[in-house]
């Protein structure tokens, strides 16, 4: 289920050493998923929340506890192991059963019960949209990866998730075949896996249709030839070829002048191997390029960025 | 030692964990920013200025450092219902009619019976274009038909108006032409 996602992950770190941290960690998390997906879904039937009001029902209940239980300590334990070390240390210092002893933590002898507990309780609070710590969240959001649940009521808002009203994670590009074609642009979920078409040229946060801005890498650093002295440093924007030697020939990032925030976007028709969500891990130096031009992204990924 | 969830909210505070929110090193990635030529273009909406079809178009344009708008890139517009994001090869080619390298950016002349072009000046492009025009209409002028109705108009010349025309422009060409008493007029901006 996941083997594109590990494929992309694999080639992309060898790729980018800048993103080797991320994408081990990423590659991890996969490991879990996997081993949960393929043990979980045995007797629990689809789950999802009562939209509108924040009460967890019962049968979401069930799957909250299950992940708590079962996913929660996995993702830890990954994190201990292959996360950035003050990330690491800082699950370690949790005291939680399935932290402690990798790195040390003094929490050894917590009792499972209250662990699972405590991991419902923040399971909960990050189904129910409340303000988390990166660590919390981080740790929330990885479980809550293999867990069908849908999040507060679905989206009729413009810009977001249909399924579960979810922020979108990354915006893409459909592959096509043909040059004169413009693939249609879809974003993805950061709340859950679905993805959905979404207007080209408008804002997914703030709806707004003009004052669109795409970042792309531009070309040759060498002195302007003389005839376009301007062309030889513009983005390479749209569905031309990207800039020769770009670093990151299949990433952009689309920004509103309005509401002052980005999506990275991935091209598939420049690389039909890209897997967005994977893509999009990698665009860490856009993400700070971007951070310096006072635009925030719509909401940060997985990792944090 | 009971693990709550007060305990969950309490590690992790932002900055503690060094350079990005969840702790990973940011040396390789900074230094990457630096190196990278980044530039950011505007997207616009238009419309493909060619035929009826209308197909909508997607145009990408930056500031240039002399602050004229310069124009990168016109695709098709996927979101449009007309031609969701395809163009014909016409439509595809409309950035040239903006910027195109091959554009010819003075007048040329070739006499009647050279072979050759010669580049001239405005001034006598214009000169020998009122005087031609001048010349057939005078040559050419009805001023009554077969039935001895009067007409006034001059059947020697037709004008063939622009794709691209604005309507300002379309209603200028017509109301001059009309003026000169030309009965042949066409063009094709339709959108
Ligand atoms: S792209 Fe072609 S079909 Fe579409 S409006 Fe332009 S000329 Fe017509």
């Amino acid at each position: 289920m996941y083997g594109r996602e590990r494929g992309r992950a694999v080639a992309l770190r060898e790729r980018y050493p800048h993103a080797r941290e991320v994408l081990g960690l990423y590659l991890a998390l996969v490991d879990v998923w996997e081993a949960a997906d393929s043990g979980g879904e045995a007797g629990r039937t689809d789950g999802e929340l009562p939209p509108g009001d924040g009460e967890v029902s019962p049968v979401a209940g069930a799957w909250l506890a299950w992940a708590a239980a079962e996913v929660l300590p996995q993702v830890m334990a990954a994190t201990v192991a292959a996360g950035p070390r003050p990330l690491a240390e800082a699950v370690a210092a949790t005291g939680h059963p399935a932290a402690a002893g990798v790195a040390g933590g003094s929490g050894a002898a917590a009792g499972a019960g209250a662990a699972a507990g405590a991991g419902v309780e923040l399971l909960a609070a990050w189904v129910a949209g409340e303000e988390l710590t990166p660590v919390e969240r981080f740790l929330a959001r990885a479980t809550m990866r293999v867990v069908p649940l849908g999040r507060s009521s679905p989206g009729n808002a413009a810009g977001r998730c249909p399924a579960c009203g979810g922020p979108p994670q990354v915006s893409y590009r459909a592959e096509s075949e043909d040059p004169l074609v413009s693939g249609r642009r879809l974003l993805a979920c950061a709340g859950c896996p679905h993805e959905w078409s979404f207007s080209a040229t408008t804002c997914p946060n703030c709806g707004e249709t003009g004052k669109r801005t795409v970042h792309a890498e531009t070309g040759q650093t060498t002195a302007p030839s003389p005839p376009k002295p301007s062309r030889a440093a513009a983005p390479s924007v749209g569905r031309g070829d990207p800039a020769p030697e770009a670093l990151f020939p299949q990433l952009r990032a689309e920004s509103c002048e309005s509401c002052h925030r980005y999506l990275i976007d991935v091209d598939l028709t420049r690389d039909p191997r890209a897997v967005p969500r994977v893509d999009e891990l990698t665009a860490i130096p856009l993400d700070l390029h971007l951070a310096e031009q006072g635009y925030t992204k719509i909401t940060p990924n997985l990792m944090g960025f | 030692m009971e693990v709550s969830r007060r305990r969950f909210l309490s590690i992790g505070p932002m900055g503690v964990l060094g350079g990005s929110a969840l702790g990973f090193d940011l040396t390789e990635s900074i230094a990457i920013k630096q190196r990278l030529r980044i530039e950011g273009a505007t997207l616009s909406r238009s419309l493909c200025p060619y035929c009826a079809v209308g197909c909508a178009l997607i145009a990408y344009t930056k500031k240039a450092p002399n602050g004229r708008t310069e124009l990168l890139q016109i695709e098709g517009d996927p979101d449009s219902p007309v031609n969701e994001g395809t163009l014909c090869p016409k439509g595809a080619t409309s950035l040239q009619l903006a910027v195109s390298g091959r554009r010819v950016p003075h007048p040329l002349y070739r006499a009647p019976g050279a072979a050759e072009w010669t580049q001239v000046s405005w001034e006598f492009t214009l000169d020998r274009l009122a005087r031609n025009i001048k010349d057939s209409r005078d040559a050419t002028f009805v001023t009554q038909d077969a039935e001895g109705n009067v007409v006034n108009r001059c059947e020697g010349i037709a004008f063939a108006g622009g794709a691209a025309f604005s309507s300002e422009e379309g209603y200028l060409a017509t109301k001059l032409m009309r003026g000169l008493g030309l009965v042949h007029l066409e063009q094709q901006a339709r959108v």
